[in-house]
Formats: structure tokens, sequence, C-alpha cells
């Protein structure tokens, strides 16, 4: 397989331009099966790379293919190479798989869209600029997927551009991630002319013998986690991810959930034998993702929005994967990007299963509303049976119980802050780890228990999604449930199997980290102990506030209105961020328009064009039709040119 | 320079003996002429009816054009002639191809109708 | 001298086009129904010539006693002209089918002031072009251009440029309704007329100071005995030359006749006369400049680097100005020639020689594709039109009707400005840096500047298809044949923007094989002893 390698991200590639050239034609049945069958067998050829590669030996597992030469120009050569490693294996495993999963969703859920071989043609191409991200052995092709995913998520979240305010989020989203991705592109820059070159290969073995000036790395994996943070959502440029819920549900789960948001953990965990030289870095990596966790989640807490409860989820939850990367816990953070990538893409397509089924109902009804407020919801639990206890097997997956998949990944980040020598982190981590059982089992409670709380004649219309919707949440579902059964810690008897199966690409990095902690048996138990009390806390909180007793949370919120009204308005970051940046910058923009751009830059520019343009005039009136002119003229230019050449 | 000078003589010869031949038939030759004598073409055909910036057929040329194209093949076929033991049979291959070539040409002139006068 | 079967080898693609056209003309002679036909004929020919281009394919080496080269350059130069001639054969049935029924038989266009005009005296009582002629005229320029492209002597190279040019001068005029068809062909005629008398004039010079050499690389060996004694005439030799060469890829100040023949001739022969002449020409300047006369290129380089600016900038600077799009893509062509000649003056420093003839004919492929789709899609939106005509206007909201066609125009104008990601940008980028890397860092700067002003003729066609409203409804409708050629274009200009590693590699092998091949007797004229008794 790994000599065909190309094949998985070219099959997507193929599936985009079928569908996205001849969509209309084939009708949207073939679409859907085209899309859906490029990826099922990009996933097939995925896990046969990854038993090829778990049938070598641990240190062969690096595969590095160069297929060709893609540019060459100077000192600068690109070859379009892919490598696969463990890291790369189980990405494209993920992100092939959980793709499939939400393109077979996404036949049921788009059924009847105007939109539909668009659709379909989105996201292939999605896929395919993933996958180049996650197997490129080489920064430039790591850049063009990472430029590629940003693209496509534009396009979808923007999908039904008729709708103005989603048509502005996409371009929020497309904004932001272009801050980002100047830092990123940045310590590209900065990497080329410190090194020299672009392939992970070649930097990696410079840096393992790295003698020159710390400072240099440390402004490289800034820029780079810059970058990261504008892609996979961190403080500071994490607001365009809940705006970008106005994208179709599926696309939310597989974009802003499970893959191209963890994109910069990727990134990170890739360069991680870069990051490892900057302590500095990587301390403010742990303390970026810890804030973000604890920030988001506490908006989380009061959001009344099933998708961006769950978006601020995604951003929480993303913060605890950079905690796990920046106490030098790579594994475990790519753990939880797995795990996470499971649990994530079965809410979010429990959400759209529900929105759905409540948007259904309402135009039965003959009612405009919004789908999305839980608010309205309640009791559907009867209704929707399927999506009910999918959607509780998640909950309480990312809630951190045992033995569900969430657990082991999030609580071994936790307890390697602690080990690794960040306690404050960790113990941040396990506040926001509560939070998190807290405000998922509120969206559980309100949206599937108690009654329908919306209009009476809409109950009798809402029915349960089609099995080509449900049967993708029980797959997820079980591996919400299993998914973390190959982490489990040695202190309970497990095997670490896939932090020894990652090993072998964060190897230099674990050769130069200066982080020795110290491992107690004890401590680690203790840990778990608490984090996992703490989350069967959060879960009793909101079973007494939402189910035993309902008029608890109005009472507290009479007491503390001004932290509710602050958290509902998300700490009014996109308030401030409006006026600090982007009106200030009009301001900006409008003077240096008012008293630059018109007298100086566009007179010289309209001058130009002027001059240019009279200068064709001119020019042109020597064509004059007349061949006794042309001949005269060929004449000069044939006395100057062989003029010049005698005479010289 | 000086071995230019040969040519030079040349020149001044070739333009001599045409000024002598061109002067010699104007003052010796009878003169006895009649209108259709004195036009351009002895055909009879007019080329330019009317001025210079008249349309006019050019059948005519299209004729004398393609006699030039056959005394060329003819010019053509005389050292071939000459040298035909020493080419030996490329050279005869070679001149079969060249007269298939033009043979083709030929017989898309003649299916066109240029040949035949209207 | 003897004769060595071998030898065939090296011209073997131009024997297969002549007797594709022999074949052409015997068809039309005979049989009936013949316009699919003839063109099948003349496609299938062009595949086989392709064919067998790459078969005759070996070691670098020369044929006919130094008279053509035989290598990798050749076979590269020659399957890129099969190629435009393929292409434009595929698109000139359509075109050649709606002239004949748009010009009724006998109807013309009457000259106010003269009497009603008799029958056409050849015309044989039909209207239009006749197809065989025209794709038998096809062919034979495509050879003319092949012995052009191969010829490593100024007789061949001669041979080559007037096969090349007499095809062409009736191509131009090959539509007899249309005057102005009538006088781009004259024009195209008497210019050229022109300039070959200069040509030869600077070949008689060049024989005449070598002492009576006409093979470039005894040429080449002449003038380095020469050293510093080369007499004067060999320098005017030199320019007379290259400005019969100049002609030919139509550069300032010897372009006059390329815009108004671009516009009267039949629109696929345009399409074909803007880039297989050029790339012939521009091959024949590589063997002749870049590689026989590197000695003195101190005195061409300058001339030539004077040429190429003046080229780019007016060939940019009056494109703006054009209302028509097929003189718009005929100012846009000499630039593009502009462009390639910083290629040749870069082949004038041996260093990077062949880095600078790989860049050359990436460009030339990367050219090829671009134009052949422009001109393919001005021809289907002219023919949407009642009159005929090729306003740039017409492209107003054809976005909105015809979304791929736009699409795929859209695609051939970036590319032509060179923006990536398309073949046009790795044209420009790798022919620039052959530029720097050759020290002509003013000239590759003049022509960046040059770029950007040609991105604004280029984009306006893009704005009009996509921003602005359609006056009234056009149906374009395309043929297969059509919609092929498009693709190949569309296809290429991404493939080779994308991913150009591979012609890049083929141009670079097809550069570094290349002959300079030697003649193994030499007839020296004034030596009696060797002229043999026969002769005499």
């Amino acid at each position: 397989m790994s000599n065909h390698l190309y094949l998985i991200p070219l099959l997507p590639l193929a599936g985009f331009l079928i569908n996205g050239l001849l969509g209309r034609k084939l009708g949207d049945k073939a679409v859907g099966f085209i899309g859906s069958a490029v990826i099922g067998i990009a996933f097939v050829l995925s896990v046969a790379a990854f038993v090829e590669l778990l049938g070598l030996p641990v240190h062969e597992r690096h595969i590095d293919r160069t297929f060709f030469t893609w540019l060459a120009a100077g000192s600068l050569e690109v070859p379009f190479g892919l490598l696969l490693d463990p890291l790369s294996a189980l990405m494209i495993l993920v992100v092939s798989g959980v793709s499939f999963i939400i393109h077979i969703y996404s036949i049921g859920y788009m059924h009847g869209d105007p939109g539909y071989p668009r659709y379909f043609s989105f996201l292939n191409l999605f896929v395919f600029f993933m996958l180049l991200l996650v197997l490129g052995d080489n920064y430039p092709i790591m850049f063009i997927g990472w430029e590629g995913v940003g693209l496509c998520s534009y396009l979808l979240i923007g999908f039904w551009f008729t709708d103005e305010a989603r048509a502005t989020a996409g371009k929020k989203a497309f904004i932001v991630n272009r801050v980002g991705d100047f830092g990123f592109l940045i310590g590209l820059f900065l990497i080329f002319a410190t090194f020299g070159t672009l392939s992970y290969a070649g930097v990696s073995e410079q840096a393992r013998y790295w003698v020159g000036p710390g400072s240099v790395i440390f402004w490289i994996t800034l820029c780079m986690f810059f970058g990261a943070t504008g892609k996979s959502a961190q403080i500071p440029l994490y607001v365009w991810l809940p705006d970008a819920m106005a994208g179709p549900t599926p696309v939310s789960a597989l974009i802003h959930a499970a893959t191209m948001v963890t994109a910069g953990v990727y990134m990170v965990a890739r360069n991680s034998f870069l990051f490892a030289l900057a302590p500095a870095t990587l301390s403010i990596i742990a303390w970026v993702g810890v804030l973000t966790a604890i920030f988001a989640a506490t908006i989380a807490l009061v959001n009344n929005d099933i998708k961006k409860v769950l978006a601020y989820s995604t951003i929480s939850q993303l913060g605890y994967m950079f905690v796990g990367c920046g106490v030098g816990a790579y594994a475990a953070g790519i753990t939880h990007l797995m795990t996470h990538a499971f649990f994530k893409a079965l809410l979010f397509l429990g959400a759209g299963s529900v929105i759905h089924a409540i948007q259904h109902a309402h135009e039965r009804a003959g009612f405009v509303g919004d789908p999305q407020d839980i608010r309205y919801m309640g009791g559907l639990r009867r209704k929707l049976p399927t999506t009910y206890w999918t959607f509780a097997v998640a909950c309480v997956a990312i809630a951190g119980i045992p033995p569900f998949s969430g657990f082991f990944s999030k609580d071994e980040i936790i307890w390697r802050s602690f080990a690794g020598g960040h306690p404050a982190v960790g113990v941040v981590a396990m506040i926001a780890a509560g939070l998190t059982a807290f405000y998922m089992f509120r969206l559980l409670y309100l949206t599937f228990h108690g009654g329908w709380r919306g209009r009476r004649d809409q109950a009798d219309h809402l029915h349960e999604s089609p099995p080509v919707m449900t049967m993708p949440l029980v797959v997820l579902g079980l591996l919400s449930i299993v998914g973390g059964w190959v982490a489990i810690p040695h202190v309970l008897g497990g095997g670490m199997r896939l932090e020894h199966f990652l090993a072998p690409s964060f190897r230099i990095a674990e050769e130069l980290s200066v982080m020795h902690g110290h491992h107690s048996v004890s401590a680690e138990y203790l840990v778990m102990i608490l984090s996992v009390a703490l989350a069967v806390g959060g879960i009793l909180w909101a079973r007494a506030w939402y189910i035993r007793n309902p008029e608890a949370p109005k009472r507290a919120l009479a007491r503390a209105k001004w932290l509710y009204r602050l958290l509902l308005n998300k700490y009014y970051v996109d308030e401030i961020y409006d006026y600090a940046f982007v009106q200030t910058t009009l301001a900006f923009g409008d003077g240096a328009w008012r008293w630059f751009d018109i007298p100086i830059v566009d007179g010289l520019v309209n001058g130009l064009a002027k001059l240019v343009g009279w200068m064709g005039m001119v020019i042109r009136r020597v064509q004059t039709g007349l061949v006794s002119n042309y001949a005269l003229m060929m004449a000069i230019g044939i006395i100057l040119v062989v003029g010049y050449m005698v005479w010289k | 320079m000086v071995s230019f000078i040969p040519v030079l003589l040349l020149i001044v010869i070739v333009a001599g003996l045409a000024a002598v031949m061109l002067a010699m038939t104007t003052w010796l030759g009878p003169k006895r002429t009649n209108p259709d004598k004195e036009l351009p073409f002895e055909t009879g055909n007019l080329p330019t009816p009317g001025g210079a910036h008249e349309r006019f057929p050019i059948h005519f040329y299209l004729v004398a054009i393609l006699f030039v194209v056959f005394d060329v093949e003819i010019a053509f076929l005389y050292p071939w002639a000459v040298q035909f033991r020493q080419l030996g049979m490329f050279g005869l291959i070679e001149m079969l191809v060249f007269l298939f070539i033009l043979m083709v040409g030929w017989l898309y002139i003649i299916r066109r109708g240029v040949i035949g006068w209207r | 001298m003897t004769f060595n079967p071998s030898d065939l080898w090296a011209v073997a693609p131009e024997m297969v086009v002549l007797a594709v056209a022999l074949a052409v003309i015997l068809i039309e002679l005979l049989a009936t129904r013949r316009e699919g036909v003839l063109q099948g004929v003349a496609a299938v020919g062009l595949l086989a010539v392709m064919a067998v281009a790459v078969w005759s394919l070996g070691r670098p080496t020369g044929a006919f006693n130094g008279m053509v080269a035989r290598d990798g350059l050749t076979v590269f130069v020659k399957l890129l002209l099969a190629g435009v001639a393929l292409l434009a054969v595929l698109m000139s049935r359509d075109y050649l089918m709606g002239l004949d029924k748009s010009a009724p038989t006998g109807v013309r266009e009457e000259v106010k002031g003269n009497p009603p005009l008799p029958p056409p005296a050849i015309a044989g009582g039909e209207a239009g072009v006749r197809h065989g002629e025209y794709y038998a005229l096809l062919l034979l320029a495509t050879c003319g251009m092949m012995v052009l492209a191969s010829a490593t002597n100024l007789v061949t190279l001669f041979l080559g440029i007037e096969t090349m040019s007499l095809a062409l001068y009736v191509l131009a005029g090959i539509r007899p309704e249309r005057p102005r068809s009538g006088e781009a062909a004259l024009k195209y005629f008497l210019l050229g007329a022109f300039s070959t008398g200069f040509l030869l004039y600077g070949m008689a010079l060049i024989y005449g100071t070598t002492g009576g050499q006409t093979n470039l690389s005894m040429i080449s060996k002449a003038v380095a005995d020469l050293g510093d004694g080369a007499p004067v005439m060999l320098f005017a030799g030199v320019g007379l030359l290259m400005v019969g060469l100049l002609f030919k890829v139509a550069a300032v100040p010897f372009h006059f006749w390329s815009p108004d023949v671009y516009q009267g001739a039949p629109t696929p022969v345009t399409a074909f006369m803007s880039v297989g002449p050029k790339a012939a020409a521009l091959m024949a300047f590589i063997r002749l400049f870049g590689w026989a006369l590197p000695d003195l290129a101190d005195v061409w380089g300058p001339a030539l680097w004077m040429v190429a600016a003046a080229t780019m900038t007016i060939g940019n600077i009056v494109a703006i100005a054009q209302r028509d799009i097929k003189r718009m893509l005929a100012y846009s062509s000499i630039a593009h020639a502009g462009y390639l000649l910083i290629g040749v003056l870069a082949a004038g420093s041996p260093g990077v020689r062949s880095a600078a003839t790989a860049s050359m004919l990436f460009y030339l492929v990367a050219y090829f594709l671009m134009n052949i789709g422009a001109f393919t899609i001005a021809i289907l939106v002219s023919r949407a039109r009642p009159d005929g005509d090729y306003q740039i206007d017409d492209y107003q909201g054809l976005g909105a009707s015809h979304p791929y066609l736009s699409a795929a125009m859209a695609l051939f104008m970036i590319s032509l400005a060179g923006i990536p990601p398309t073949a046009g940008f790795f044209g420009k980028l790798y022919l620039f840096s052959a530029g720097v890397n050759a020290g002509l860092v003013t000239l590759v700067v003049i022509a960046v500047l040059n770029s950007v002003i040609s991105v604004y003729y280029y984009l306006r066609i893009v704005v009009y298809m996509l921003m602005r409203p359609q006056p009234s409804p056009v149906e374009v409708r395309i043929s297969p044949a059509m919609t092929a050629v498009v693709l190949v274009c569309v296809v290429g200009v991404i493939k080779f923007g994308v991913l150009p590693g591979s012609m890049m590699d083929w141009a670079r092998s097809g550069a570094e094989n290349m002959a300079q091949p030697t003649p193994q007797v030499v007839v020296d004229v004034n030596d009696p002893s060797q002229i043999r008794q026969s002769d005499r």
C-alpha cells in the first residue's frame, strides 16, 4: 500500500472532480454514492496502510515516498512526497473514517437540497486537502492542505450563501483564519531561512543537533502556534468557530469538530522536534490551551443554541489537546484528538438529527422558528430514541466517565500536566472537566428529558431520522465507548498501546525534551479519582438543576445576573474585537483613503494607467494598415538594428 | 576588395550587353506596328481594362505562374540526368518521389479547371 | 559524400507530414462527401507524425552531411508543432463548415463604384474554402516549420522558412469572399518577401565572410578563428539574418504585419500562426545565435536586448487599446514573443544555455496550450453572433449563460497573464529565472513589469464575462471536436500549472540532448582539386 499512498488523497479529489463537473447530470443518488464511495475506498486503503505499518518493526515505521518533483526554482526544491508514520497513519484513519461516516449521514441530511452535488463535491475536496495536510512530508504540502481546508471550510460555512448572515459567518471564518495563516507563513519563511530546507526530514535532522540560538526556534514555533490558534480556534482567534455553525450540521461535525480544527494540534505534534527546543513556547501553548478550555466551557454553561454549545465545547476540548502538546504529552494530545473526533462528531450528528426532526415538524406545522434553541425542546427521548441513546453515550464520553473513551484521553492529559511540572495547568484543566460534564448534561437533559416545551401541534410531527442517518450515530456511539481502550494507562492494567504506537513519531522530541517529570502511581490514582469525582459532580449538579428542580437555575441566575449576562454575551469578546480591530481598521482605512489614497495613490495609479492607455492609443496610430508604411517602418528598424551592429 | 573586381566587371559587361542589345533592336529592327502588337500580352488578354486601380481577372497570371513551376522542374531534371549514373538507384527513387509530388499538384490543377480556358 | 539510409530518420516526421498532405489533396480530388474524411485523415496523419517523431529519437546526431539535426530538441519541437497543427485541424472543420453555410454561392461583397465581377475564375462554381486545399496547406506549413526547427545549415534553414511562409501566405488569404482575408494575405506576402530578401542577403554575407560556410558548426568555427579580426560585413550579415528571423517571430519593429494578418486570416489559421512559426523560428534562433554564434553575443546581444524590451512593451501597451479579441491576442502574442527572446539572449551565455533552451521549450508548450484554447473559444463565441464578429464586448455576461466555457476562457486568460496555478506562471518563472541566471536582470524586470500591465487586458475579459450583465442572449454551440480542443488545453494548462515537473524534465532532456553536426566532406569552391572530374 505504501507504494500507492498517493491514492488515498487522490480518490477524494477524483470524487470532487466527478461530482463537481458532472454532478447535475448524474443525479443526487449517484452523487451521494460516488461521494461516499471514494471516501470509503480511501478509508479501506488507509486501513491497509495502517496494517502494513503495524507489520513493520517499530524503528522502521517511517515510510517516506517521493512521487515526483513538484517544483524546482533555484535552491528551493519541493518534491511531492508523502510520509506514512504512526502519526500520519492514525490521522488518515481518523480523517477518512469519520469522513466516511459523515458522508453517509449527509446522504440523508442533505436529501432534497438544491445544492446537493455542490455539497458533496466540496466535502470531497475538503477530505482531499485534509489528507494532503496530514500525509505531506514537507511544509509546502502541509501549507497547501492547510489553505485548502480553510477554503473548503469557508465554502461550506457559506453553503447556503443566499442567507446574508451565513455568508458573513463564512467570511469571518476566512478572515480570522487568514490572520493565523499569516503567522504560519512567517514561520515557514523563518524555517526556510534558518534550515535551508522545507522537508520534515531535513528540518528534524538539523533540529536534533541544533546548536544555534534558541530565540530563532522560539520565534518559529511561536509563529506556527499562532497559525494553529487560527485553525484550531484557540484564544485569541477562536471567535470564528461558533459562527461557523451556520454551515450544514454534518459540515460542523466533520470540519468544525472532528478534523479540520484539529489541524493545528496535528501541526504542533508533527513539529514536536521544533517545539521541544522551545520550552517557552510549550509553556505558552499549555497555558493558552487550558485557558481556552475553561473560558469556552464557561460560555457553554449558559448558551441556548444546541450547536453553539457544541461549538464552545469543541473549542474547550481543543484546548485540552494543546495542553497535552504543551506539557510534552504529544501522544496524549493526539489520543484525545482521536477520541474527540468520535464523540464530538457523534454529538454534532445527533444534534443534526434533532434539528432535522424539529425543522421537519416546523415545516409541517407551518411554523417559522429557530430549530436549534434548546429552550423550546425537551422530551425528545421518546420521539428520537436512537438519537437519544447515542447522544447520551457521547455525553458520558466527553464528561470523562470510565470506561468511556473520553476518560482515558482526557485523564492522561491532566495527569501529564501534573507530572510534567505544570500543576496549575492541571488544576484548571480539572475544573474545566467538571464544567464540561455539567454543560453537556444540561444540554442532554434540556433536549431529551422533561416535557416538550415547543408548540403542541409540532410534537405530533416529530420523528426519528431515517436509518441512513441513525446508523452512523450507532457506529460512532460504539467508537465513543471503545475508542479509548487503546490508551488504558498502566496503573489500570492497560498497555498504553496507542502511545507506544505513536512514540516513534515523537522520538526526537523525547530525546530533546528538557522536562522529566517524576512518576508516582499513587498521585496518578489521586488525579484520576479527583477528575472522575468532579465529572460525576458536574453531572449530578446538572441533574439537580434541570431534572429535579427546574426552578433552581432561575433562582441562581437571579442572584448572579451580571455573571449570567457576561457569559451569555460570551465575555463581549466579539464586540471588543470589533471595536479594537475592525472599527479602528476601518477608521484608519477611511482616513488613509481620504487623505492619502485619493490624492496620491489614486492619482499615481490612475495617471499611470491613463498614460499607458494613451500610449497605446498613440502607438496604435502607427498601425495605419498601409503596407507601404509598414515596409518603411521595417526598413527603419533594419537600418537601426544592422546599423547598430555594424557601427558599434 | 580586389577579389570582387571580377564581379564588378561581370556586372558592367551584363549591363552593357543588355543595353547594347536593346539599342540595336530599336535602331536596326523594322517597325511595322498594329494595335494588337502594341498590347502588353499578345494573347489579346487585356489585364487592366481601366486604370491600375481596377480589379481584373487573374487567370492568365495563374497559367504563367504554373508554367514557371514546370519550367523549374525541367531545369532540375537536366543536372539529374547528367549525374544519373553516379546517383544510381537512390537518385532514381528520389526523382520519382519528386515527380510524384509534382504530379499530384498537376492533377489537382487539372481537376480544379485551371488549365481549361473559359 | 554518400547517402546513408538512416539519415532518413532525421526527416521521417517531415516525410510523413508531406505524405499526409498529398493524401489529403488526392482524397479531395477523388472522394465525395469528404469534409469529415479530410479532417480525420489530417488528424490521424498528425498523430502518426507524432508517433514517428518519438520513434525517431536517438543518439544526437546530424543527417545529410550536417544539413539537419536529429536530436532531442528537434523531436520535442516536432512534437509540439505536430500538436499545434493537430489542434488547428480539429478546430478547423467547424469553422470551415460555418463558412460554407454563411457564404451563399456567387454572392460577394460589392465594391462601390465597380461593376459586378465575373464569377471567380477558379472557384469551380463553389463558394467558401476547399477543405482539402486548406488542410494540405496547413500540413505543408507544418512540414516547413519542422525543417526550420531542425535546420543546422543556412540552406535548410532558408528552405524551411520559405516552405512555411509560402503555405501561410496562401492560408491567410484562403477566404476568397472576404476582402480582409485577401488584404491580410497580400500584406503578409509583400512584407514577408521583403524580409526574406534581407534574410538571404544576411546569409550571403555570412557565407562570404566565413570562407564559404553554410553549416552552422562550421560557421561557428570560422567565427572563432576570425576572433577579433572579424570583418564588419560579418556583423552586417548576422544583423540581417536576425532581422529576417525577427520578422517571423513578429518582434518589434518587424511586427507590423501581424495584427492585420491575425485579424484578417481565418481564426484557426491565426491560432496556428500565432504559435507554430514562432516556435520554429525561435528554435532556429537558438541554434543560430545561442549555439553557433555565442562568440558574437556582444554584437547581437545588445540589439536583441533592445528588440526584446521593445517587443514586450509595445505588444502589451497596444493590446490594452484593442476592442477586437483577435487583434488583442495578436498583440499579446507579440508580447509573448518578447518574453521568449529573453530565452534566446540567455542562451547566448554558455553557462545557462541548456537551462534557457529548456525554459523556452516549456514556455512554448504553455503558450501553445493557452493561446490555442483562447482562440478556440474566440471562434465559438464569434460564431454565436449573427455577424461573426470578434468584439471583446461580446464576452459580457458570458459567465452566467455559459459557465464552463467562461471558466475555461478565464483559465486561459489567467494563464496568459502568468498567474499561478497555471502553466503560464511556471513558463514565466522558468524563463525569467533563466534570464536572471544569465545576468539579464534589467530585462527581466522590464518583463515582469510588462506581465503586470498584461494582467489588465487579460483580466478585462474575465471581468466582462463574470461581472457584466449580458446585453442579449447568445447560444454558443460546441461540437465534440471543439470540446476536445478546449479540454486538451484546459487539462494541459492546469496539469503544467500544478505539476510542471515532468514537462520541464522532458524539456530539459530535450535541450541537453542536442546535436551540432558538421559535414564530413567540406567542398572548398576555391580549391579545384576538390571538384571531381565528372562535375566539370
